[in-house]
Order: C-alpha cells, then sequence, then structure tokens
C-alpha cells in the first residue's frame, strides 16, 4: 500500500509548522498499515532532506555543527536529542556507519526532529514544500516496496 | 557560539567525564619536519595531536604518503577515520586527507604523476607506484551498498509501534523552530553603532526602601535638633525671669 494523502498532509502539517493541525491528522492514522506508510514517508522526507543539506562527501564537521545547531535552539531538544545519535542517522544516509545497534523508536525519533531542523532551515513557501513531498512520497513508495 | 560550545563538549565527552578539554589547533605548516611541539605531545596524548606534514613536502607532493601500517598504530586503513583539511596557506590552496597515518593531497587527478621520493618511477601515465588519492583513501573508509537498499535496511521502521514515539518527537521537533540564540559569531560587528541603552527613571523597591530610611533619619535628626533647641531656649527663658 502506498503513501497516502493523509499521510502527506499529516508531515505536512508538521513541517509547515503547524503542531495542532498536525496532531488532529496524526490521531486519525490507525496503528497498522498506516502507520507504516507515514514512517516511510517520514525516512523518505528524512533522506531527501539530508541529501539536499549535505554533499555526500560532506566533512564530518558539518553534521556536528548542524546537529550541535538544532540542540542549541531549546534547552528541551538539548536536553533530549542524543548528539551521537542525531549525527549517525544523518551520516548513514550519506553512506556512512551502521544503526543495527539501535531501537527502531530512537531511529525514527531522530528522524521525526532532524527533517523539521532541516526543513525549517531551507524556509520553503507552500510551493516549495509541496515539491519536497513529492519527493519524500516516491522515495517512500520506494521503501515500502 | 553556544551551539559551537555544545559541539565541542559533545565531541569531548562521549568518552566519560573529563577534567578538562584542550583543543589542537594546527596553526600552519612547518618548514619541513614537524613540529616540535608536536613530537612532544604525542606520547603523551597519542594520535590526537595532529602531525601535519612539512611545508615543502605539501606544494612539492612529497609527502610520506605510504607510511607502513604498525600494530601500534591503531585500526586497519579501512576502519580508520578519514579527515579532510581544506584552507588556504601563504597564498596557496591546501587540500589534503588523513587517515592519522598517511596525508594525501586531495586534489590530484588519477592517473597524473609527480617528482616525489621516487623521480626514476615517475611518469605521466604511470599511477601504480603513486600514494593513494583522497578519493581513494575514503573509498576504503566504507563498502558501498545500492543506496535504497541502505535507506530500507537502516532507515525505515516498520510498526504500529513506532506511533508513540512518532507522536512524542514530534512535539519536540516543532521546537527546531525557535530560532538559535546567537548566530555563529557573536561580538559587535566592525564599524557598526553601539546602541546604549535607554536609561530607566523609574525607582525600584530597593531604592524606595533607601529613600524612605534616609529621610527617616534626616526627619529623626532633625526633630531632635528642635526639641533640644527648643529645650536650651526655654531654660535660657526661665533662668532670665
Amino acid at each position: 500500500m502506498p503513501v497516502t494523502d493523509q499521510q502527506v498532509a499529516t508531515l505536512r502539517a508538521l513541517l509547515a509548522n503547524d503542531p495542532e493541525r498536525h496532531d488532529r491528522l496524526f490521531a486519525q492514522l490507525d496503528r497498522g498499515a498506516a502507520m507504516d506508510g507515514y514512517t516511510a514517508l517520514v525516512t523518505g522526507a528524512f533522506c531527501e532532506a539530508v541529501d539536499r543539506r549535505f554533499s555526500e562527501d560532506a566533512p564530518a564537521a558539518d553534521v556536528i555543527d548542524f546537529v550541535a545547531d538544532v540542540r542549541s535552539r531549546s534547552e528541551r531538544l538539548t536536553r533530549e536529542v542524543d548528539p551521537v545519535v542525531a549525527e549517525r542517522v544523518i551520516r548513514v544516509v550519506l553512506s556512512e556507519g551502521s544503526l543495527a545497534d539501535l531501537s527502531p523508536e530512537v531511529v525514527v525519533g531522530a528522524q521525526i526532529v532532524l527533517l523539521t531542523a532541516l526543513i525549517a532551515d531551507e524556509h520553503l513557501d507552500d510551493a516549495g514544500l509541496d515539491a519536497f513531498l513529492a519527493k519524500a512520497r516516491k522515495l517512500g513508495d520506494e521503501l515500502m516496496g | 557560539m553556544p551551539g559551537r560550545v555544545v559541539r565541542l563538549a559533545d565531541q569531548a565527552s562521549r568518552g566519560g567525564p573529563l577534567a578538562a578539554i584542550a583543543i589542537d589547533i594546527p596553526i600552519g605548516l612547518p618548514d619541513t619536519g614537524r613540529r616540535l611541539a608536536d613530537e612532544l605531545a604525542r606520547p603523551a596524548i597519542g594520535k590526537r595531536v595532529t602531525l601535519v606534514p612539512g611545508e615543502a613536502a605539501v606544494f612539492t607532493d612529497g609527502m610520506d604518503t605510504n607510511a607502513t601500517h604498525r600494530p601500534d598504530d591503531g585500526p586497519a586503513a579501512d576502519q580508520r577515520e578519514i579527515t579532510h583539511y581544506h584552507a588556504d596557506y601563504k597564498d596557496q590552496h591546501v587540500d589534503l586527507y588523513t587517515d592519522g597515518t598517511r596525508w594525501a593531497p586531495g586534489d590530484r587527478v588519477r592517473g597524473q604523476n609527480v617528482v616525489g621520493p621516487k623521480p626514476d618511477r615517475s611518469s605521466p601515465s604511470d599511477a601504480s607506484d603513486l600514494p593513494p588519492t583522497g578519493e581513494q583513501l575514503l573509498d576504503t573508509a566504507g563498502e558501498e551498498k545500492p543506496r535504497s537498499e541502505r535507506f530500507r535496511r537502516e532507515l525505515y521502521k516498520r510498526g504500529g509501534d513506532l506511533a508513540d514515539s512518532m507522536k512524542n518527537n514530534a512535539s519536540l521537533a516543532t521546537e527546531v523552530f525557535a530560532p538559535a540564540p546567537t548566530g555563529s559569531h557573536e561580538g559587535t560587528p566592525a564599524g557598526g553603532e553601539y546602541l546604549m541603552p535607554a536609561p530607566h527613571y523609574g525607582m525600584d523597591a530597593g531604592s524606595l526602601a533607601t529613600a524612605t530610611f534616609v529621610t527617616g533619619v534626616v526627619l529623626d535628626r532633625t526633630i531632635h535638633w528642635l526639641r533640644r533647641h527648643v529645650h536650651v531656649r526655654t531654660e535660657h527663658f526661665n533662668a532670665s525671669d
């Protein structure tokens, strides 16, 4: 089952900084197949966003700088975002390392936060966000195989 | 600046609690050989000291990039992290890769030979005896795999159990929209105006208490003086009568 319009709308609300709408749409996703599609969409979006931000040969310092910048935006982010995990999740997209020792909850949680930060930094307009989500959806569908 | 501090602290504290953080910053290239300070520091703190190659070696492609790997050098070559140094030095472009034991220029074209330590074996078409390029070092640092398959294996997680994690982290994610407290550079821009904060003319509670106390003391002294003065004059009149 491919990524659905509802899943795209849910992620769009999050990336557009509309948390109330996101929460409402997220609550409507069931915990089965729909959640599989939504996580595929999130992963596709995350990989696309990392690709846009970092070149494949980006020095490690660029990733470290970005994660440190994200964590410095609030006390809660500093406290709850594990920098080592965050850097590893990004570097896997850049074909470095492995996340085999991390739980799915940790990996998905890091993707959500970092994805939102990556898109927030791009300051996309509506059309830009739609174009981004179209690519993310395509990659999400590929991930679901 | 806070972001950089967080980054430094994050990096430094990964191995456990620290008493101090020292930063090794190569500030140039030695003319020849290695810097004495680096040589002295290396036995004390190991490979955390950057042993930069000499200036002559960098600009004549004469680096010892094929250093033999010894057992005490740490991980094998294909397991070491590659560091890329990229800068301008004395009006010349410096682009170097190192895995901690070897150095390689990052801008050398594959197949291009130079007259280095073995000029008799140098020719433009013979790259067999050349040290590895930066790209070659990077190639040995990890095994390349199909990208989508890698994403699927490493990043795509299924299951309804993830819903709670996603919901909680979505709440956390909204905080990334808050602007960072500062940028990468703090301080007053050169030539910019420095605006003094507007003076505050109001009176706070502490100042009010102080003023009340001072006024009370002055009034008390004044009343005391007046009473004493009247008493003296009264006695003077009584004595006159």
